[in-house]
């Protein structure tokens, strides 16, 4: 950093070099009307300016009066050099630079009317936006981006700043390149040639649009700005920055560490040549990133619907090309269009002539508006649902995109997206109204569930769907048909024909991984842990990767004990669906049951990190907490297990025993009643409800709550001894006897017990089985509250001998 | 580094070397005690608190010149964009590996309080390469890279003590002052806030 002293003194040494520069000879700014701000920086601001003399508007952009750091002086003083060196129609042009009266830097240039990509990319996501500003349109300003950017290069100058903040779209068609502020010749490595300004090491930039070589504070040169285009393409296909984190640190973090994705990873439908020219640009290796040039090429070969060179094209592909081709259809502009351009092929061999051309137009078209409301949809639900907003936030987007337009493609986008945020009944309202419009009807829409609550929906999913379609259509009994109509029966709920039709598939093609995944679901809902663990086996055994088996197969391996199996599991669960919050939660519950509390914290915070209203993640939170000894927020953990979902009987419970333990047996005893209101017969609740009023003295409530308890599990020792208790208490030790040696019988051992029966048979004057048991009570438990009591009830019953 | 004498050492040991370091030039001959030197990781254990929230300072030893802090750290784990107030600051590594981030702070506006964050270089702290915080770009992020999978607990040197800094928010170009607490002192867990 500059010391204010020695930068004013460079300041007033620049104000008189100035002065002799011709560059910056004072001018006289009252020539210009200033008017509103187009935008301010930290250097300065950029404010609408209309020149009196010539009649025209201007931007001018202005340094901060006040300013004296000499760096950003030299910045400013650059960026004029360096506009002044560019000339190309999407950047615009430098009218003039100077110093006024004051002493004040001043930049005066074109004003390009417009909006800032940034801006459109905002509304591209929003349904109602999509007519305004369609997808093709900005991949031509994109590519002219790039052809700006692939000139500076050729003149030596790197942007080092693109980003869709400095990309504005003119009303006419135009997109220019602006701030320029940051630019340098690329041939200014070493820091003698501009000390202060370009040290080596120094990197500018914004966290993600910068490659890693910039994070790292590496020299940098053109194939930087190549990363920024490939980041902003990323964009505007997915809606996101290929590189991931809510704040710019963490963004910069992720670049440094290479973790870059490419479109496909963000958004499966994002076209694959698109998704090819991305990557390249992405290149970890600024070497093998394509040029500037090359870059606009593919983006102009795209829009023709020329082959991209960044794309390698398969033996299908090739031939899927060559018959569009020959249909002379030119709705290659998006390959987002692959379906739409399939639909109006073929009715352009059926009619033929120009009134089936346009004909299929006009289908395209409408299909094509109908998709990207669906891939609209599905992006801003990917960007709520990752933020963890409420679910009715998420149904919101999917009223507004109905509203749009019930179509068969946004009616599939929006169950997709109730599927993703638990409303199945939802979806499946959805994909019946699909059925009952859009005729011969997808009545497999246990299938589409499947698939999409198994993270593969998609693309796969039409494949699987019209098959089955023309399967049924024809008749065909075959092991897929019988598949799907079992995944109908288990979203139905009725598990026993889900098993029964996945036992047909199998018998007809043991080699179907999803019905033996399927089987293991439903024998998992069948009480039947074993059964479920050897058919997840075997689906695994044919598709490791199948997440859903692996994570049927932990489950049954927990309700079978065999935790470590099942952390191994969840293991490759996460590792291939690393964004399913319940995988997390299981894996923490796991480590729980392996007495590893610790980690079972990190798990159940990486599922709320994914979905922080997971009302599970909150439970477990609650308890590994709990186990730490962390009472205060496992007492926070169940509140919010409990607002998150309100029905959770365990929720209730939990917080009860650490509200008692926390002093708080008011508080204990509420959340018993409503654990006891959702759960009736929760026997554990019973007893520890009995234990609270027995406590506040109410000892008849405390034995109903303690018979009840017995009635529903007779194995609870505990529970047998405090009722022995409360009899005596209410003055029936016989009764108060028989459930003591009840107790005692559960547990021999149990020092409750043992001094509960001793009281009983004291009452009966059965003084041998009293000393009996009071004297196994101090053996066992010589520190007990009572132990004192007991001591002295000995000695009477010896002197009293 | 090849050729280089690397000496083991307890932290009680540094301690009572620091101890006996006069005020004046206090800082040159800090900076030779602690440079060459490699912390034996057994006298670090009653300063290991580690906390799945967030990295842990863990205080060591403090006087008028000098504060010796273990900050222990699990993987994924980062401190904010911070400064060291003008104090000197060295780190040595006890477990692990860290990942230290320089910054440049441009258009800094004192009144305001707004500026502008520039990465500039990244390096590797490890346990054979003690680190000096650059006087001229003090202004830097630590983190244990997730990747790595292991824990860190890096020992920080700081003289004087200092018990504020000053913490960056690149997201909205703002910085401000922040107290800095303990997690523990002299091995011993404190309430927060301390």
């Amino acid at each position: 950093m500059v010391a204010p002293d020695a930068a004013a003194a460079s300041l007033a040494a620049y104000r008189a070099a100035a002065a002799q520069d011709p560059r910056f000879a004072p001018h006289a700014l009252d020539a210009l009307e200033r008017g509103p701000a187009l935008g301010e920086g930290g250097m300065g601001q950029v404010v609408v300016a209309k020149d009196r003399r010539l009649g025209r508007e201007a931007a001018l952009k202005v340094i901060q009066p006040d300013l004296v750091d000499p760096t950003v002086i030299r910045r400013f003083e650059r960026e004029a050099e360096v506009m002044a060196r560019l000339e190309h129609p999407a950047i615009p042009p430098l009218y003039e630079a100077g110093t006024d009266a004051r002493g004040q830097r001043y930049l005066l240039m074109r004003k390009v009317a417009g909006e800032p990509l940034s801006l459109v990319l905002r509304r591209l996501r929003a349904p109602a936006g999509v007519r305004a500003a369609r997808m093709p349109d900005v991949l031509d300003a994109l590519a002219r981006v790039a052809e700006a950017v692939a000139y500076a290069h050729g003149v030596g100058i790197i942007h080092r700043d693109l980003k869709p903040q400095n990309v504005m779209l003119g009303r006419w068609g135009e997109a220019m390149v602006l701030d320029w502020g940051l630019a340098r010749r690329h041939d200014e490595d070493a820091p003698t040639q501009d000390p202060g300004l370009t040290r080596e090491g120094e990197t500018i930039g914004t966290p993600g649009y910068m490659p890693p070589e910039q994070a790292r504070g590496n020299p940098v040169g053109p194939p930087a700005d190549v990363f920024a285009l490939g980041a902003i393409l990323c964009e505007v296909l997915t809606g996101h920055l290929p590189v991931e984190g809510a704040t710019a640190v963490n963004r910069l973090l992720a670049t440094i560490d290479g973790r870059i994705a490419r479109p496909r990873d963000l958004r499966r439908d994002t076209p694959p040549e698109l998704d090819s020219l991305a990557a390249a640009a992405l290149a970890l290796d600024p070497a093998a990133r394509p040029t500037a040039a090359a870059f606009a090429a593919d983006l102009r070969a795209f829009l023709r619907g020329e082959p991209l060179a960044a794309h390698h094209y398969g033996r299908r592909e090739r031939l899927v090309r060559s018959a569009r081709r020959r249909a002379g259809a030119l709705l290659l502009a998006l390959a987002v269009t692959a379906l739409v351009g399939g639909a109006a092929a073929v009715t352009l061999r059926a009619r033929g002539a120009q009134a089936a051309a346009e004909e299929g137009a006009r289908l395209a078209a409408e299909a094509r508006d109908a998709l990207q409301r669906a891939m609209d949809l599905l992006a801003e639900a990917d960007v709520l649902v990752a933020r963890g907003a409420p679910a009715r936030d998420v149904l919101g987007r999917v009223d507004a995109a109905l509203a749009e337009g019930r179509t068969r493609f946004v009616l599939w986008a929006a169950a997709g997206v109730c599927l993703r945020t638990e409303q199945a009944d939802r979806a499946r309202d959805l994909l019946v109204e699909s059925v009952d419009r859009f005729p011969p009807g997808l009545r497999e829409l246990g299938l589409l569930h499947r698939l999409a609550s198994s993270g593969l929906a998609g693309a796969d999913t039409t494949v699987w769907l019209e098959r089955l379609l023309a399967a049924r259509a024809a008749g065909v009994r075959d092991a897929l048909t019988c598949y799907a109509v079992g995944v109908d029966a288990g979203v139905r709920g009725d598990w026993r024909a889900a098993e029964r039709a996945a036992g047909e598939a199998l018998e007809l093609d043991p080699r179907l991984a999803w019905a033996w995944e399927l089987r293991a679901g439903a024998r998992l809902h069948l009480g039947d842990p074993d059964g479920a663990e050897a058919d997840a086996t075997r689906a695994l055994e044919l598709e490791p990767w199948l997440p859903s088996a692996w994570q049927n197969r932990a489950t049954a391996r927990l309700r079978l004990g065999r935790v470590e199996g099942a952390v191994a599991d969840l293991d490759r669960v996460i590792g291939l669906a690393p964004t399913r919050p319940e995988a997390f939660t299981s894996r923490g519950n796991a480590y729980v049951h392996l007495n590893d509390p610790t980690r079972a914290l990190q798990d159940y915070d990486r599922a709320l990190n994914l979905a922080p209203g997971h009302p599970g993640a909150w439970k477990g939170r609650g308890v590994a907490l709990a186990r730490l000894e962390r009472r205060d927020e496992a007492l926070e953990a169940f509140t919010r297990a409990i607002e998150a979902d309100p029905d959770d009987a365990d929720a209730w419970r939990n917080r009860a025993v650490l509200r008692d333990r926390l002093g708080d047996p008011a508080g204990a005893r509420e959340d018993l009643d409503r654990t006891l209101a959702l759960r009736p017969d929760d026997a554990a609740a019973l007893e520890l409800r009995g234990v609270a009023r027995a406590v506040a003295g109410d000892l008849a409530g405390a034995e109903a709550d303690w018979t009840r308890a017995l009635e529903i599990d007779r194995s609870r020792a505990n529970c047998w001894s405090n009722r022995g208790h409360a009899r005596l208490l209410r003055g029936d030790p016989r009764a108060a006897l028989a459930d003591c040696d009840r107790a005692v019988a559960l547990a021999p051992d149990s020092p409750d017990a043992r001094y509960n029966r001793a009281q009983a048979r004291l009452a009966l004057e059965d003084l041998p089985g009293a000393r009996a048991d009071l004297e196994r009570f101090v053996e066992v438990a010589p520190t007990h509250p009572k132990a004192a009591n007991a001591r002295a009830q000995l000695e009477r019953l010896r002197m009293s001998r | 580094m090849p050729g280089r004498t690397l000496v083991t050492l307890a932290i009680d040991d540094l301690v009572r070397e620091l101890e006996r370091l006069p005020e004046e030039g206090f800082v040159e001959a800090a900076r030779d005690v602690v440079h060459g030197r490699v912390l034996a990781p057994r006298s670090l254990e009653p300063y290991q608190f580690f906390s799945t929230r967030h990295y842990t300072r863990n205080l060591i030893f403090k006087n008028d010149l000098f504060e010796l802090l273990a900050l222990c750290w699990e993987p994924g784990q980062q401190s904010s964009v911070h400064n060291h107030r003008g104090q000197q600051c060295w780190m040595m590594m006890g477990l692990g590996r860290l990942e230290n981030l320089n910054f440049r702070v441009h258009d800094r506006d004192e009144v305001a309080r707004t500026c502008r964050l520039e990465p500039t270089s990244v390096i590797e702290i490890t346990r054979d390469q003690a680190m000096s915080v650059d006087p001229d770009e003090p202004v830097h992020l630590i983190r244990n890279v997730e990747a790595w999978g292991e824990r860190a607990l890096s020992v920080h040197l700081y003289s004087r003590p200092f018990d504020t800094c000053e913490v960056y928010c690149p997201e909205r170009g703002i910085y401000m002052d922040v107290q800095l607490s303990y997690w523990s002192t002299h091995g011993r867990p404190c309430a927060p806030g301390r």
